[in-house]
């Protein structure tokens, strides 16, 4: 690809940042944001998207750009208020500049949205006749200017500069020549307003100059080049009617700039030099080009010049910005995802081969292997450290996804005719990006259900004596080693009759069957199962909570559900933090070496301190902590043949808050695991939730602790039965 | 000529550079004003082109900045912009910009202005 | 291995397939040697619970989890007495690399498209065949793949094998 499509797929890609950091300003306006900042961010936003598309040649998103950015600038102008902008009209026009985005980088013609344009410039130019002064001018195909009065006969342009016009290293000759390319100048120097030498300040610019200029260019093309370097206020045309006057103390300053070197400053003082020049002479009072007071502003500049370098400068209004009160300066660089992925797996084959080392050096005679220890302890210290660093670089709070879901709210309630507040908490919590990557469709998901299946209607709300705005809440937090998001409401609950109803109509469910509330529940689960009663726009587009499940399943994480009739609906989706690495401790069951993941783990105990004991239904448990945990046998559980060694019972915690005993033979010590998917090379494995590679490159299974409680309930209603035994190796 | 180019925008910043560079020019890149103004110390280029709006420090308050530095004083400062409103015009004339430019930028007449601040 | 990727005479000969024949028990099987990523020697295989019997386990394959099938116990032989003689054929299968444990492998054939013909009796086959190819006395029983690797039990077993038929 040649330098410029990557540049101008480097661009689009940066149109999405930008858009999302425009929606995420939109939404906080939308929530009661006021700040200056937050007007600002989005101004910039839209700005640079506006700049970039401009450059890049993608011109049909500039009118939607510059018609949101010149509405936005009354909104930073003070000259809307905030609380009074259009969000519902800027919202859809981020969506159009997207749109156009996206069909710039697909190639295709962009979508045409004519009435946004009109809207926003109806907006602009209503807001800037309210104002007075329209702030900006719209597109100038949208809105063009009114056609030069001028004849293209030729054009006398009296330049009056501000006396800081030599400080701004603005030089006339700049001016001929940049006039050279429209027609022929000739510059007349009018230096009746400089003062004599004694009162002379060399750095101030006391010059006017005319410009007759010979030239088929239109008034606004002589502007073009001229307002490059002087304000408009600056300039004024002088139309041809009037008598061109030319004051008698002039130096004339005619053909190509080439002829005039030698600095304007040095040109100055000479002509002040000149005694014989009056100052102030007759008939230009009304010049007024040099004598401005000097101002309060310059006499700040002037102290300020004393301060030393990037010191603060009083701006404009007076008040003084320092850096310290800006946000901290964020020094980033983009990086390839990919780069980050192959330092990952990179960190992962040396935790890999750490680990390996160990073993190696425990064949090692004592007096050598203890000359290694220290060596290894510091590599095993390093490691960790990388790889936290790198886990670092890839963690992302859940904000990038959350923020994009007012927006969900918004359209979608607006579209069911309900009133709902969105509620969010624990946004800052940091996962894997590539959790984050796959957590905007589900969550987007559940919450459609939630609104359009969950809150009721608003009479159905009165009438149930709730408050008529329904209330969905977002939360994530940090429990061991998973995050665990929630999305609840208060709407009805699910409706269990139906799902039990379609379940045993589908034959699912027995017809006889009496399941308990919580099955019922998680039949919202099940395939083909979780279909509203009608099939509605908004979450009746096939994908069922089945597919949301399946997804979270295949990140390694899994989705449950509490409701409560009338009361709302809790989703609780648990994920682990990274998908790359976790600490472990290597146990041994019946031979094989499992890894129990320490973020789990309770406590270890001697299986003889917690006083195992059975149920009446032979179900056996343990006391842990002072209450009665369930014992599960591993190498039952894992099929690996009944060992009867067990020593150890590791007391964990299910994210459910369950509390079990798991027991094992022996601990064989802990480490840091690269996790490897079994999903993807094999499929899900009840009981392990993925796999990794020891050090002497045996695989070992990573015990899924949250899937144990319901893999024992599940062997507990079919007492052994068609055990599919893995029959004893000859060999 | 040593070119300083400062924008927030990094695809721009680099279309502005490749288009300088393309005629000849040595650029240096800055990101914001700030950043600007530690490599304008640094550097000491004969013309500073900057972006308006930037987080951190704006291409106004890096103007000013730039004047009242010792070196900053005779660097000409192009601002580079698609702000065509009269008042920061005027805001950037007062803190001592030498020119104005509008974006989305033509090379060619971009290059007519840089050669014509080259002294 | 890499002759086996050698882009052969596909082009010349777009009629000759290219077989890897290997064995099981007394009898032989072919997979397309396109499909074969590598052949290693068997390696213990850390079992994996609730799956069935014919799933060996997972090993180590330079970084990657490998699924091993047990090709014997597939067709209903029993599990394969594994010893560092017994062999894994490494193999693409879909979008997914799995490992199917054979006896030995024999040998890399040409056989011509046109000689390949389907498997004898599809109901008492099931889907693991997808053809048979008869290579002077031997017949050669060509896997269908992605059913010799897939974890469900088969619909059937295997009663009666094309050499028997034939």
């Amino acid at each position: 690809m040649d330098p410029m499509a990557l540049l101008k797929q480097s661009f689009l890609e940066e149109c999405d940042e930008l858009l999302s950091a425009l929606e995420r300003c939109l939404q906080e306006m939308d929530t009661g944001a006021t700040d200056t900042e937050t007007v600002n961010a989005a101004f910039r936003a839209i700005h640079s998207i506006k700049g970039g598309a401009g450059a890049f040649g993608f011109t049909e998103i500039v009118p939607y750009a510059h018609g949101f950015e010149a509405a936005l600038d009354l909104l930073r102008n003070g000259k809307v208020r905030v609380a009074d902008a259009p969000l519902g009209l800027f919202l859809r026009t981020a969506d159009a500049v997207g749109a156009c985005v996206g069909a710039a980088r697909s190639g295709q013609p962009a979508p045409q949205f004519p009435d946004l344009i009109e809207a926003l410039r109806q907006f602009v130019s209503g807001g800037g006749a309210a104002a007075a002064a329209p702030v900006m001018p719209l597109a100038a195909a949208a809105a063009p200017e009114p056609p030069p009065v001028e004849a293209a006969c030729g054009h006398h342009i009296r330049i009056t500069p501000h006396d800081d016009l030599f400080r701004r290293l603005v030089e006339p000759p700049q001016i001929l020549q940049s006039l050279e390319t429209l027609g022929e100048p000739v510059l007349t120097c009018d230096v009746s307003a400089v003062p004599l030498l004694a009162a002379l300040d060399p750095a101030r610019c006391n010059l006017r100059f005319d410009v007759m200029l010979d030239s088929a260019a239109t008034r606004e093309q002589v502007e073009d080049v001229l307002e490059r370097c002087f304000d408009a206020d600056e300039l004024a045309f002088i139309s041809p009617a009037a008598p061109a006057v030319v004051s008698p103390p002039a130096v004339v300053m005619r053909g190509s700039a080439d002829g005039m070197t030698g600095s304007v400053s040095g040109a100055a003082a000479a002509t002040a030099g000149d005694e014989a020049m009056p100052a102030g002479s007759a008939g230009y009072e009304a010049a007024a080009v040099a004598a401005p007071a000097v101002s309060a502003g310059d006499s700040a500049l002037a102290a300020a010049r004393q301060l030393p370098l990037m010191s603060p400068l009083p701006d404009a209004s007076g008040v003084v910005p320092t850096l310290k009160n800006r946000p901290a300066m964020v020094r980033t660089i983009r990086v390839d995802l990919d780069r980050v992925d192959r330092l990952m797996n990179l960190v992962g084959e040396i935790v890999i081969t750490q680990s390996m080392l160990i073993d190696r050096s425990r064949d090692l005679p004592v007096l050598h292997a203890l000359q290694l220890t220290e060596g290894i302890e510091a590599l095993t210290r390093q490691t960790r450290e990388l790889q936290d660093q790198v886990m670092a670089v890839r963690a992302q709070p859940v904000k990038t996804v959350f923020q994009r879901m007012p927006r969900v709210v918004r359209d979608l309630a607006t579209m069911l005719g309900k009133q709902v507040r969105l509620a969010t908490c624990g946004e800052d919590t940091e996962v894997d990006k590539t959790i984050i990557e796959e957590l905007a469709d589900p969550l987007t998901h559940m919450i459609r259900n939630a609104l359009d299946h969950g809150l009721e209607n608003p009479d159905e709300r009165i009438s149930a004596g709730k408050p008529v705005e329904g209330v969905v809440t977002l939360s994530a937090e940090q429990r061991g080693g998973r995050i665990v998001i929630t999305i609840a409401d208060d709407g009805r609950g699910l409706p269990r009759d139906k799902l039990l109803a379609k379940a045993i109509s589908r034959g699912v469910m027995a017809a006889d069957a009496k399941p308990s509330a919580a099955e019922i529940d998680a039949l919202i689960f099940h395939a083909g199962l979780s279909t509203a009663e009608a099939v509605t726009d908004v979450s009746g587009r096939g994908v069922g909570m089945d597919v949301v499940k399946q997804n979270v399943e295949a990140l390694g994480g899994r989705v449950t559900v509490e409701s409560e009739p009338g009361k709302g609906c809790t989703f609780a989706l648990s994920l682990p933090l990274t998908l790359a690495v976790a600490d472990g401790m290597v146990v041994k069951v019946a031979g094989q070496r499992i890894i129990v993941p320490i973020s789990s783990i309770m406590e270890t105990l001697q299986i003889a301190n917690c006083r195992p004991g059975s149920l009446p239904g032979g179900s056996e448990i343990v006391r842990l902590r002072g209450q009665v945990a369930p014992l599960i046998r591993l190498a039952d559980l894992l099929e690996l043949g009944g060992s009867g060694q067990e020593t150890v019972v590791i007391s964990a915690e299910t994210d459910r808050g369950e509390i079990i005993g798991i027991a094992v033979d022996e601990i064989l010590g802990q480490q840091q695991v690269v996790v490897k998917s079994l999903e993807a090379s094999f499929g899900p494995v009840a009981g392990a939730s993925a796999a990794t590679i020891l050090g002497d490159g045996m695989v070992a299974l990573i015990l899924d602790i949250d899937a144990l409680p319901a893999l024992v309930a599940r062997r507990g209603q079919r007492p052994q039965p068609d055990q599919p035994v893995l029959v004893p190796h000859a060999a | 000529m040593k070119i300083l180019a400062i924008d927030d925008t990094a695809t721009l910043r680099t279309l502005l550079s490749h288009c300088l560079r393309d005629a000849g020019h040595e650029v240096v890149e800055a990101e914001n004003g700030a950043d600007g103004m530690a490599k304008f110390e640094a550097c000491q280029p004969q013309l500073v082109i900057t972006d308006l709006n930037m987080p951190v420090m704006d291409g106004i308050e890096f103007t000013r900045a730039c004047r009242e530095h010792p070196d900053g004083q005779a660097t000409p400062i192009v601002i580079l912009t698609t702000e065509t409103g009269a008042d920061l015009k005027s805001e950037g004339r007062r803190a001592g910009a030498t020119a104005w430019m509008v974006k989305p930028f033509v090379p060619d007449t971009l290059l007519a202005l840089v050669a014509q601040l080259d002294r | 291995m890499s002759e086996f990727h050698a882009p052969a005479d596909q082009a010349a000969n777009a009629t000759m397939r290219k077989i890897v024949t290997f064995r099981v028990d007394q009898r032989t099987f072919g997979i397309d040697v396109a499909a074969v990523r590598e052949i290693k020697g068997w390696h213990p295989a850390t079992p994996l619970p609730h799956v069935p019997p014919h799933v060996r386990g997972v090993i180590n394959l330079r970084g990657m989890i490998l699924a091993v099938y047990d090709l014997r116990a597939r067709i209903g032989l029993g599990i394969t007495a594994a010893t560092p003689a017994h062999v894994i054929l490494v193999v693409d299968v879909h979008e997914r690399v799995a490992g199917l444990l054979v006896d030995a492998v024999s040998d890399i054939i040409d056989v011509p498209a046109s000689a390949v013909r389907p498997p004898p009796d599809v109901q008492t086959c099931d889907q693991m065949l997808s053809g048979v190819v008869i290579v002077g006395e031997e017949v050669v029983s060509l896997l269908a793949l992605d059913r010799a690797v897939d974890a469900n039990p088969l619909v059937n077993t295997y009663p009666t094998l094309p050499s028997e038929a034939a």
